[in-house]
């Protein structure tokens, strides 16, 4: 395996690390490239430094791995127009593929991601058919308020229940019974009346995520998604995209698998070791 | 006085990985703009895990920072850290004392310094401080925030991470039993070896006093490792304390920066260079 620092991108202002086998396969363009992208403001290393165990491993798998930073994160200068961040991101990792593919001659393109990274990974999938694969951790979820209210029933079915102070502030009237009401009557409501419930998720935001599902069910694009302890993706994309969430499922277009006992950056190290496994298995 | 509306001069930035294979270092060198650069050159020694990933971009703005006043910066990662080759449970302070080591002469061959000023955060203070005892011609140091008693900061990593494992725990229904291990400390394995050398550390086994200019900065409002006491003991030594953020410990996704310490820091160093 070898490793080369370079700088990448129109204005050769984003810093990456290029990692691939020492003895390169014959026909190195016959793999696709892989593109792992920043975890939020976490820098190419990744979260717990998984980036480089999971570039490193592909290499030696024969594949070629970029990991870089986008503008004003890590290493890369900061962008110099007024593109919004989400756009730029996705501009950035089309950039990084041209850059791939101008120096090794690679055509198509595995993107993956943590978090924010994933977000990413699906939307530049979306906007760029070279991308034929993508594996999403931990996918960062839109701030709707109905994130907000899945994120607090679950607080509150997984751990305020269990817990004994959470308990103790109940009966002391110290919790605010309001919000415990109007979140079970959510709740409620969502089981008894799904499709009601839907109503207040933007509709923007559902159209935009069952568009991108149909546009990547139409380019044969596979996704890998993996979901640590306490991860609502899953649950989401069920309620949100629907019945034809669990057909992509069906149909293999989408694979989702959980992590034991992790959390979101996948921290403890049993974890990471379980998390390079299902990705370097998945992608060879 | 640098004018913080002025519109800086732009800076080149030069990745490269460094050092004899396997044990290749990378390193991100910040060169002065044109015809603006001065004699000396600064690594900076960045802290080790956790602290490491959320200090990574104020350390990035401080290289920036002192690129821009003429003097070309290393930010590089030790053995068995960021981008650098080897695991980091094969590597431990002796190592990194040498990257430190590693890191001034590559610094001084790339940019042509002649000088080497160091500049370590938390545990990285404390391997610059190594490095210079270890006779790496440094010029002169700045320590912030520094790692001087290895026990304390055991200590610290240990109840972090044992809020980690309850609140894990609570999460995924198991017990705390279950999930600590003294040999993990949030995402990184914690060595036998490395857990003794660290808690050797101590003002007294940092090495000789050292007696070319030296700063010290604290961030905090208290001071239980002495470093106050430690800086003024120091032949060319100053102490000051300055209220601001402190990136090592900040959340990952608030990415605050401390702009009054990289400005003191930066102007502390580009005074004593002609």
């Amino acid at each position: 395996m070898k490793e080369t620092a370079l700088l990448l991108g129109r204005d050769r202002s984003l810093v990456g690390i290029l990692t691939e086998s020492r003895s390169p396969a014959a026909e190195p363009a016959a793999r696709p490239g892989v593109l792992l992208l920043n975890a939020g403001l976490v820098h190419h290393i990744g979260p717990n430094r998984l980036y480089v165990h999971l570039a490193r491993r592909l290499a030696d798998m024969g594949y070629v791995v970029l990991r870089f930073d986008f503008s004003g994160i890590g290493d890369s200068g900061p962008r110099r127009d007024m593109l919004p961040v989400a756009q730029s991101m996705v501009d950035e990792t089309r950039q990084a593929m041209d850059c791939l593919e101008q120096v090794k001659g690679l055509r198509e393109f595995i993107l993956m991601g943590i978090c924010a990274g994933a977000g990413v990974a699906s939307q530049a999938a979306v906007a760029d058919d070279r991308v034929t694969r993508a594996v999403l951790i931990n996918p960062m979820l839109p701030g709707t308020r109905r994130v907000e209210r899945m994120r607090r029933f679950h607080y509150y079915r997984r751990q305020a229940l269990f817990n004994p102070r959470s308990w103790m502030r109940l009966l002391l009237m110290q919790s605010s019974y309001r919000d415990l009401w109007r979140m079970l009557r959510y709740e409620i409501g969502r089981r008894l009346f799904p499709e009601e419930a839907l109503r207040d998720e933007p509709s923007q935001v559902i159209e935009h995520l069952r568009a991108s599902f149909r546009t990547l069910k139409e380019r044969d694009t596979r996704m890998l998604l993996i979901f640590a302890a306490g991860e609502l993706g899953d649950q989401y994309f069920n309620e949100v995209v629907g019945p034809e969430y669990q057909t992509l499922k069906d149909q293999g277009y989408f694979t989702t698998t959980q992590l034991a006992c992790a959390d979101h950056l996948v921290t403890p190290l049993a974890s990471q070791a379980q998390l390079l496994d299902i990705v370097t298995r998945w992608v060879a | 006085m640098h004018n913080p509306e002025a519109t800086p001069p732009p800076t080149d930035i030069d990745p490269f990985f460094f050092g004899a294979a396997p044990r290749l270092l990378y390193g991100c060198l910040h060169r002065p703009p044109a015809g603006a650069a001065r004699e000396g050159g600064v690594v900076i020694c960045s802290p080790v895990g956790q602290e490491y990933v959320r200090a990574h971009r104020a350390l990035y703005q401080l290289a920036v920072r002192l690129a821009q006043g003429g003097l070309a910066t290393l930010r590089f990662d030790y053995s068995g850290c960021g981008d650098s080759m080897g695991m980091f449970e094969d590597n431990g302070l002796d190592q990194w004392t040498e990257d430190v080591q590693a890191a001034a002469g590559v610094l001084q061959f790339r940019s042509g310094a002649r000088q080497v000023w160091l500049v370590g955060l938390r545990l990285g203070a404390a391997l610059a401080l190594q490095a210079a005892a270890a006779g790496a011609p440094v010029a002169g140091m700045v320590l912030w925030e520094p790692v001087l008693r290895g026990g304390r900061y055991l200590e610290q990593l240990a109840d972090t991470q044992r809020r980690f494992i309850v609140w894990l725990g609570s999460l995924c229904h198991r017990s705390v039993n279950e999930l600590i291990s003294s040999e993990e400390v949030m995402g990184y394995p914690l060595t036998p070896t490395l857990h003794r050398q660290l808690a050797g550390l101590s003002p007294e086994t940092l090495g000789r006093p050292f007696t070319a200019p030296m700063l010290t900065v604290s961030n905090s409002n208290d001071d239980p490792d002495g470093l106050e006491s430690f800086a003024r003991s120091q032949a060319g030594g100053e102490f000051e304390r300055l209220a601001d953020h402190k990136p090592w410990i900040e959340e990952l996704y608030k990415r605050l920066i401390p702009v009054t310490t990289i400005e003191r820091i930066a102007e502390w160093i580009l005074r004593r260079h002609p």
